[in-house]
């Protein structure tokens, strides 16, 4: 009877493989400031950034197999840059695929309005 | 065998080169030496526009634009202006090779010596089976999604330089 458990336990620890975490990372132009912990705008390629903006850095996201999906390598890139201290990432293109997907983009920090 | 087959998988892949290219626009100008600056969002002012330079590769993004600065630089530029960064998936056929050997079973032949009960000795043969493992190495070749990154911009020489 104790088998049950234990192979229960065992067929739950075997299924729970999580996906590979995003990978991100970046390359400064500017500079960094203290993490920021609001909502980070995504503004795609293409679309007018909206304010006037400090460029911080190029950043990448690529996620692999169950982690190849839009939220999660987008999410990567929002994380990655509010890392930096920066509130959007503009320029933003996504590269969709069906084991690895990935997106660039540029962190930057809006600038106060006066 | 099969885990050194692997490890030179991983290696091969980890390390594909990063590949640049650069066309000038004005004279060639000597070599930078100095620090390149990187911008993907502003030209820089009252600089002259050298030439146009790309960088691509499967491999990091630091790399890639490592490289497209070392093309700056050798134009003779100090700031390079990122107009496009875009990644691009394709899928490439890799083989790789893994053991694939098996055990295998054979009849042998023996000579045996025998006891007799009036103590003498008498020899024969027996058969027997015999089972070993023969080692072999299998090769399997699988699609595999690659993604590239690329980057194209300008290289200038701002007015602070050499001037």
């Amino acid at each position: 009877m104790r088998t049950i458990p234990a192979v229960f336990l065992l067929a739950v620890l075997g299924c729970s493989h999580a996906p590979p975490p995003v990978e991100a990372e970046r390359v400064l132009t500017g500079v960094t400031s203290a993490p920021y912990t609001g909502a980070v705008r995504i503004v795609m390629n293409g679309s007018p950034p909206g304010a006037d903006y400090d460029e911080v850095a190029v950043v990448s996201a690529r996620g692999t197999n169950g982690n190849a999906t839009l939220a999660a390598v987008l999410g990567a890139l929002q994380a990655e840059a509010a890392r930096l201290g920066c509130d959007a990432v503009i320029q933003v293109r996504y590269e969709p695929g069906g084991q690895v997907s990935s997106a660039t983009g540029v962190a930057v920090r809006t600038r106060p309005a006066r | 065998m099969r885990g050194i087959c692997l490890l030179l998988l991983a290696l091969s892949c980890a390390h594909r080169p990063v590949e640049s290219s650069a066309y000038a626009v004005v004279r060639a100008a000597p070599s930078s030496a100095g620090n390149v600056r990187i911008s993907a969002t502003r030209d820089p002012t009252g600089a002259e526009e050298l030439g146009i330079v790309e960088a691509h590769g499967s491999a990091t993004l630091e790399a890639v634009i490592s490289a497209f600065r070392q093309r700056v630089a050798g134009m003779g530029g100090d700031y390079g202006r990122l107009d496009v960064v875009a990644t691009k998936n394709a899928v490439v056929q890799e083989s790789r090779s893994y053991e694939c050997g098996s055990n295998q079973t054979h009849d042998e032949t023996r000579f045996v010596t025998r006891a007799n009960p009036d103590g003498t000795f008498s020899t024969g043969t027996e058969t027997v089976s015999v089972t070993t493992y023969v080692s072999q190495t299998c090769w399997e070749t699988r699609d595999v999604e690659v993604v590239t990154l690329s980057v194209v911009g300008r290289a200038f020489r701002t007015a602070r330089e050499g001037r």
